[in-house]
């Protein structure tokens, strides 16, 4: 598995405790180090305060020839030292450079010349004995350190009386540094146990919001994009609140070219059932005139005796309702219709009045007065895109009778435009209802007002169309509202 | 010719004071116990390595032993060397002493035996030659030429008279038969020198060893008697004559009636000695013998 394809979740925890166990590594090493050189600069003085007490403490026996006061005097630190203490042996030297006396004679017998003493004690003597001041020496033997120390023995006068070296054992200071090295290290264990736990899970709490959101967005376009808000990770200020916002705007963006594309999509299929509406009724309209003038002459000029008359009758009425049908479906252009003025308004609440009455519904009516003033909208298609509209409305309320069942129509005018919208109270429309809403003939609830409904609002739609308005339904549960918006070219100034 | 190695003086007038002290503390109450005749000054009793004089404890004990014996305070003194004692008994410091016998016939002008030692059935004992175990070869103090030796004490008669007096006699010069020698000031340390290594041999005072190989069996572990010299006269309690009397009488009787005592006993058996007892004529003739010998042969 590669790094990159390794989630955040993983990634940032891991790198935190990389950096903790690195910082760990790292402080303890300079620890270990630090302890190390503690460790040989405590040895060092050690040896110095041991050499310096032993050389003025020989003094005495050296200047009196004392042998044993001598062994007695470097003895002591050899029989007072601790179990973990690296002196092993000391030596002092006597002005002629003879071994004056040892703390082990068998190794190193009284009189025994410097120069046969074994390393490293015969360097740190031999440098001592040359600038005559104390000499530590730690050096890397054939089985591990050597160390040894000596200074001189001054009398009084500062004449040199002779050396005292000081011979470690390099194995029990080896222990030594491995007993700090390892206490060292078992230092950051309890560090590394806390810290360790604590860096990955605030390693874990900073990732997360970023695996959120990924998560979040994998989700867009298989889930609602509401489901895909609630997943996103809150805004904030930080890198990923602001991604957040912003897959919040791309969200938003997102539902409207959907909503866009849904509307382009009924509408062109409304488009597409007006081309083929139309041309069905061209298609049907011309052979129909063609037989309606057949039966015209018929009747009128043929002898057709009572059979043939009530079947010509009949065939007539037929072909007239088709027309009648064919004719709802086709919306022309009616060049000659007259200019919309307020005297329509009131033909349209004079002619549903007794609608709305009949069907026991109120009505609410409201026309703006700005909306009565003269506009250049046809009022024969106005009329008629309101008049479907209010019986389709009184239709839909009736459908659903209720104690308060309603009937509302609001007109209203604004610069540019003019806003119709009627509604009606009734249960809440699906959404897919309202999608088809415009459609002709589509299924309603009732067996009758279906083929009515269906036509009128098509035919509302169709005049919106012509008139390049726009019409919406809605529906909140309470009421069902169609909404008409229509351009209206400001009004000429009057003259 | 023999000199009384026994002369006490009879009380002189400067002791009178202390004599009366003590009868005024024995009039004043027998009921008090001895110790509180400590207005009395104390008999000073100096001590020597000639015995295992560092166990503080046994002397303690043997104090109290004499104190109560004697119905006065004693202070047992100790000095580094022979010769700091031999110089307070000479410069009044102190009263009595238990000395090496050398150092008794330098100045027995001065001094007076007040009691002997009686060890292993005789008031006698000879110097050891000590080497380590591993030198199987060594039979005489002859056979270390050219080593390194151990010296108890210049005023010793069994660390130091006797061992020179032997290389003289083998025609050796006893200061410069050895490469290198050192005094430890104790025959105790002599032995120790020598198992430590520092020197190849050692004379010591046959009864110290003994004692030590007795009562310190570790202590001399590693280490063989090489040779053993005749017996001399084995050190001495003495006392300066200047202070000898009544009270040296009555020091001397106390060191002998210990075999009476329990207490005193248990001492001695400490000390590893059969009791004390009186200074005999002749006794220490044969160190003398060494000493003129010594003086005359040079060393």
């Amino acid at each position: 598995m590669r790094l990159r394809d390794l989630s955040w979740r993983l990634k940032v925890p891991l790198a935190i405790t990389a950096v903790i166990v690195l910082t760990e590594v790292v402080v303890t090493t300079l620890l270990v180090t630090r302890a190390l050189a503690d460790a040989r600069r405590d040895l060092e003085a050690t040896a110095e305060s041991m050499t310096r007490l032993l050389a003025r403490s020989l003094r005495d026996p050296l200047l009196r020839d004392d042998l044993w006061q001598a062994f007695e005097v470097i003895s002591a630190p050899l029989a007072a030292r601790r179990n973990d203490s690296p002196l092993q042996g000391v030596v002092v030297l006597d002005a002629a450079r003879q071994v004056f006396v040892a703390s082990d004679p068998r190794r190193l017998p009284v009189l025994t010349p410097a120069a046969v003493l074994p390393e490293p004690l015969a360097g740190v003597t031999a440098r001592a004995a040359s600038d005559g001041r104390f000499q530590f020496a730690l050096g890397r033997g054939p089985v591990g350190p050597e160390l040894a120390a000596a200074g001189p023995i001054l009398a009084d006068d500062g004449t040199r009386l002779g050396t005292v070296v000081l011979d470690f054992d390099g194995a029990i200071y080896a222990q030594r540094l491995r007993a700090a090295v390892v206490d060292v290290a078992l230092l950051s264990v309890p560090g590394l146990l806390l810290l360790v736990p604590l860096g990955w899970y605030a390693g874990k709490r900073l990732a997360e919001p970023l695996a959120q959101m990924a998560q979040a967005l994998s989700r867009v376009g298989d889930a609602p994009p509401e489901r895909v808000l609630e997943l996103l990770p809150p805004e904030g200020g930080d890198e990923v609140g602001r991604l957040s916002t912003q897959a919040r705007q791309m969200l938003a963006g997102l539902a409207r070219k959907a909503a866009l594309e849904r509307e382009v999509m009924a509408f062109d299929r409304l488009a597409a059932v007006g081309r083929v509406s139309a041309a069905i009724a061209h298609e049907i309209n011309n052979p129909l005139g063609g037989m309606l003038n057949a039966i015209d002459t018929a009747l009128r000029h043929g002898q057709p005796d009572a059979v043939s008359r009530r079947t010509l009758g009949l065939l007539e009425r037929g072909l007239q309702q088709i027309r009648a049908t064919v004719g709802a479906l086709l919306v022309e252009a009616r060049l000659d219709s007259p200019r919309l003025t307020a005297q329509d308004w009131d033909d349209l609440q004079l002619l549903i009045q007794p609608e709305a009455a009949a069907r026991q519904l109120q009505l609410r009516w409201l026309v703006e007065p700005a909306a009565t003033v003269d506009t250049a909208l046809p009022a024969h298609e106005v009329r008629q895109l309101a008049l479907n509209l209010l019986l389709n409305a009184c239709a839909a309320a009736q459908a659903a009778p209720t104690e308060g069942s309603a009937v509302e129509f609001l007109v209203a005018r604004s610069p540019g435009m003019l806003a119709i919208v009627v509604g009606n109270t009734g249960p809440a429309l699906p959404p897919e209802r309202l999608a088809h809403m415009f459609e002709p003939f589509v299924e309603a609830d009732g067996g009758d007002s279906a083929h009515r409904r269906g036509l009128g609002l098509w035919v509302c739609w169709q005049i919106t169309q012509r008139l390049g308005g726009t019409i919406d339904a809605s529906s909140d549960g309470e009421w069902t509202r169609v909404a008409v918006t229509l351009p209206v070219p400001d009004p000429m100034p009057e003259g | 010719m023999t000199r009384p190695d026994r002369l006490v003086q009879p009380l002189r007038p400067r002791n009178r004071r202390a004599v009366m002290a003590l009868g005024a503390a024995a009039c004043l109450g027998c009921a008090l116990p001895p110790r509180s005749a400590r207005a009395v000054a104390p008999l000073r009793f100096g001590t020597t390595p000639v015995f295992l004089n560092e166990q503080i404890a046994l002397l303690e004990r043997w104090q109290l032993h004499l104190e109560r014996q004697l119905g006065r305070p004693l202070l047992f003194v100790q000095r580094g060397s022979y010769r700091e004692i031999v110089d307070m008994l000479l410069g009044d410091a102190v009263e009595a002493a238990w000395l090496c016998g050398h150092p008794f016939v330098l100045h027995e002008a001065k001094l007076a035996v007040i009691a002997v030692p009686r060890y292993q059935g005789e008031p006698l004992y000879r110097s050891h030659l000590i080497v380590p175990s591993v030198d199987s070869t060594t039979r005489h103090v002859l056979d270390l030429r050219g080593r390194v030796f151990a010296y108890s004490d210049p005023l010793s008669n069994s660390g130091y008279l006797i061992p020179r007096a032997e290389i003289a006699a083998g025609g050796g010069r006893p200061a410069s038969f050895f490469r290198r020698t050192f005094f430890t000031f104790s025959h105790r340390k002599v032995v120790e020198a020598v198992r430590a290594g520092l020197a190849d041999g050692g004379a010591v005072d046959g009864y110290v060893w003994d004692t030590m190989a007795a009562q310190q069996p570790r202590s001399v572990e590693g280490l063989r008697v090489a040779w053993r010299s005749a017996p001399h006269g084995f050190p001495p309690v003495v006392a300066r004559r200047s202070w000898a009397g009544a009270d040296a009488q009555r020091l001397g009787r106390a060191l002998r009636e210990m075999s009476d005592t329990a207490s005193g006993r248990e001492i001695l058996q400490r000390l590893n000695i059969d009791g004390f007892d009186e200074p005999r004529v002749g006794q220490f003739e044969s160190i003398r013998a060494l000493q003129r010998s010594a003086e005359s042969g040079g060393g």
